[in-house]
């Protein structure tokens, strides 16, 4: 019986490695806590028109560029499971959380990306609609698969990563994506939606996707009440709010990723997506003024004052407030923005706009860092 | 009833060689140059008068798409080789009326084509017959014309009598080529049109390369053409080819550069002698 319409009871999404050829299909694993999705095709951006002298219309069109189909996930912040999925370390910090400035870089929030390795850079994507009304989430999931659909995305690569704690708001990620390919699929198994960017040919494999579930992580969601934001530096010399004594209402973390397509003549796919330098991390905090530090904006032009920077670290906790459920650092991040506001209502807020630089995978003392607990059970005060 | 036209578009154009339909045409450029003698006299500064001696020069370029249905302005239509005196009828007609321009000699030929963008060919003419005429297009001739582009993604590069096509592995981003075929005209005293253009040879032809650079490559080791014969083969989607060949061609300048955030590139610069047909049929 045809679907009226599809909600988010009937969806599951899943990622995998882009190399899944075997003689068996490849089972992908769930990303969990997923509560957006969606995805963009435009077959216009690629196309040229070709017009001539004495005809109004065009005679013909050719595919002038590769066709880049767009993916935006968004879900909640756990434990790192997802962004582990999706290729990014969370492993990637030693020392005490409860300090700042004892926080010390192993590797790259984005190592694997950065290092163009062929597991951890491209994923295929996966999303399963099963029958309307059913919840995808069911023990009869393996047996109903006539009755599932799959869009499955080959060669996703991310081009943003943001982190989001706000008051109020559960914390959350959102990905975007570019990807080279999309199937779709009757059923919830098929052929590996990866392609050969030198051939433009499928690389081989199958998979099929098992029964999702809700995850045994020990956090369902984590919450804003156990979010820390700590600075090593309280100021930075220029004036302006002492950062330890800020009331954050709101901090981001953005990593972009873009990449640039490299064509050659002769070729049917852009042959290498290498990434673009530099890439500037952000973290954007937004507050409630509380003390301010002295300083001139002066001394910038005449002293050495802007030329420091400050690691930020945002810890979270998990909800009996014990655990470390996941960490970011930013190291070496320098002062963007400082933008202050006061109305006759409200309360003086202040926006602060911090950059750091990401530097190659081993580089440890400026850029994005990340740990977290899945996977290793680590759940103590010390990584 | 004479209806005044507000202006003449591209649809509204037609560019004819020899009688044929040019298809693809994205581009058409014509231009006189007048060459005036000064009259003077003696015990006056004036200049009492300018008159030309001779029939103005006329240049006129057309620019088209390279394709399965493109008919090439001087290649499909040319009886002989471009080292001829074969002269071309070139029209250009619209809703107002057709500019002919008789007896044109072909002056230049290009092809280039980059990433992003069609194959693109360029010929030039030179002539000093030109004359108007009031056979308008009535607006209402229906052009159908389907095209199949020779596609960027489909061109090849192989190089002669050599056993790897090294060409294969190298990224290349744009190329162009071009010949310059410099005409000397022939007049003769009681006739101010020219009797013929005639080639000055050598013709020489100059080909650009530009390669992103992916592993060091070597000129002396032969990895790349130092010297020697080039095919360009330009294909269709429905697999429908041409080919140019270049003969000896010989590498003239290699520059390599690289800026910040930017990717390593390299220039080649070639050139070559025409002494033969460059271009082959549609296959």
């Amino acid at each position: 019986m045809p679907r009226t319409r599809v909600i988010s009871q009937s969806k599951a999404v899943y990622a995998s490695p882009t190399g899944i050829s075997g003689a068996s299909a490849f089972q992908p694993t769930q990303l969990r806590r997923v509560d957006s999705f969606s995805f963009d095709i435009d077959y216009a951006g690629s196309r040229q028109d070709i017009r001539e002298f004495g005809r109004l219309a065009r005679i013909s069109t050719v595919r002038a560029s590769e066709i880049t189909p767009t993916v935006s996930l968004g879900y909640y912040l756990t434990d790192g499971e997802n962004e582990k999925k999706l290729g990014l370390s969370i492993n990637g910090l030693n020392g005490n959380p409860n300090s700042v400035t004892t926080l010390t870089g192993v590797s790259q929030f984005i190592s694997g990306i950065l290092s163009e390795d062929i597991v951890e850079k491209e994923k295929n994507l996966y999303v399963v609609t099963v029958a309307e009304g059913k919840d995808a989430f069911s023990p009869n999931f393996t047996g109903e698969r006539s009755q599932h659909t799959t869009i499955a995305f080959g060669n996703a690569t991310p081009t943003t990563y943001t982190a989001n704690f706000a008051v109020g708001e559960i914390p959350r990620a959102d990905v975007e994506l570019e990807c080279g390919n999309i199937v779709f699929l009757s059923g919830s198994s098929g052929i590996n939606p990866a392609v050969n960017r030198q051939t433009a040919a499928y690389i081989g494999g199958t998979f099929v996707l098992p029964t999702p579930s809700t995850g045994s992580s020990s956090v369902d969601v984590l919450k804003h009440g156990d979010v820390r934001l700590m600075f090593s530096n309280n100021g930075l010399g220029v004036g302006g709010v002492k950062f330890n004594d800020i009331h954050a209402q709101s901090a981001s973390v953005e990593v972009p990723l873009s990449r640039e397509s490299i064509e050659r003549l002769g070729s049917q796919l852009p042959y290498a997506k290498p990434l673009e330098f530099p890439i500037n991390a952000t973290m954007s905090v937004n507050a409630i003024v509380d003390e301010y530090n002295s300083g001139s904006l002066q001394t910038i032009l005449t002293g050495c004052a802007g030329l420091v920077g400050t690691d930020i670290a945002l810890v979270v906790k998990n909800r009996c407030d014990q655990d470390n459920e996941l960490i970011f650092l930013m190291k070496n991040a320098q002062l963007d923005n400082q933008n202050f506001s006061l109305d006759l209502e409200g309360n003086e807020t202040v926006d602060l706009t911090f950059s750091a630089q990401i530097g190659g995978r081993d580089t440890t003392d400026a850029g994005v860092f990340c740990s977290g607990a899945f996977g290793t059970g680590n759940h103590t005060g010390t990584f | 009833m004479f209806v005044q036209l507000s202006r003449i578009a591209s649809p509204d154009t037609q560019v004819f060689i020899n009688a044929n339909r040019l298809i693809g045409v994205y581009n058409f450029n014509a231009e006189s140059n007048r060459e005036n003698d000064e009259l003077r006299s003696l015990n006056s500064l004036k200049i009492k008068d300018k008159i030309s001696s001779l029939s103005p020069e006329n240049t006129i370029s057309i620019g088209w798409y390279l394709g399965e249905e493109s008919l090439d302005p001087f290649f499909d239509i040319s009886n002989g080789e471009i080292l001829s005196v074969e002269s071309f009828l070139i029209e250009f007609k619209d809703l107002a009326g057709t500019h002919k321009f008789n007896k044109s000699y072909i002056s230049s030929y290009g092809v280039e084509a980059s990433i992003g963008g069609l194959i693109n060919g360029e010929a030039s003419y030179i002539n000093d017959d030109y004359f108007q005429t009031n056979d308008k297009l009535s607006g209402n001739e229906n052009i159908n014309d389907s095209f199949h582009p020779f596609l960027i993604q489909k061109i090849s590069f192989t190089q002669q009598n050599i056993e790897n096509n090294t060409w294969i592995q190298c990224s290349i981003q744009s190329f162009s080529f071009d010949l310059q075929i410099e005409r000397k005209r022939v007049n003769r005293i009681g006739n101010r049109k020219s009797r013929f253009y005639y080639p000055i040879i050598p013709i020489k032809g100059s080909l650009s390369i530009s390669i992103l650079k992916t592993e060091m490559f070597s000129v002396k080791d032969f990895v790349l053409l130092p010297k020697g014969d080039l095919n360009i083969k330009l294909e269709s989607c429905l697999g429908k080819y041409r080919e140019y060949s270049l003969k000896n061609c010989v590498l003239d300048d290699i520059s390599e550069s690289l800026d910040i955030d930017g990717n390593n590139t390299i220039e080649l610069k070639y050139s070559f002698e025409i002494y033969e047909r460059i271009l082959g049929p549609l296959s």
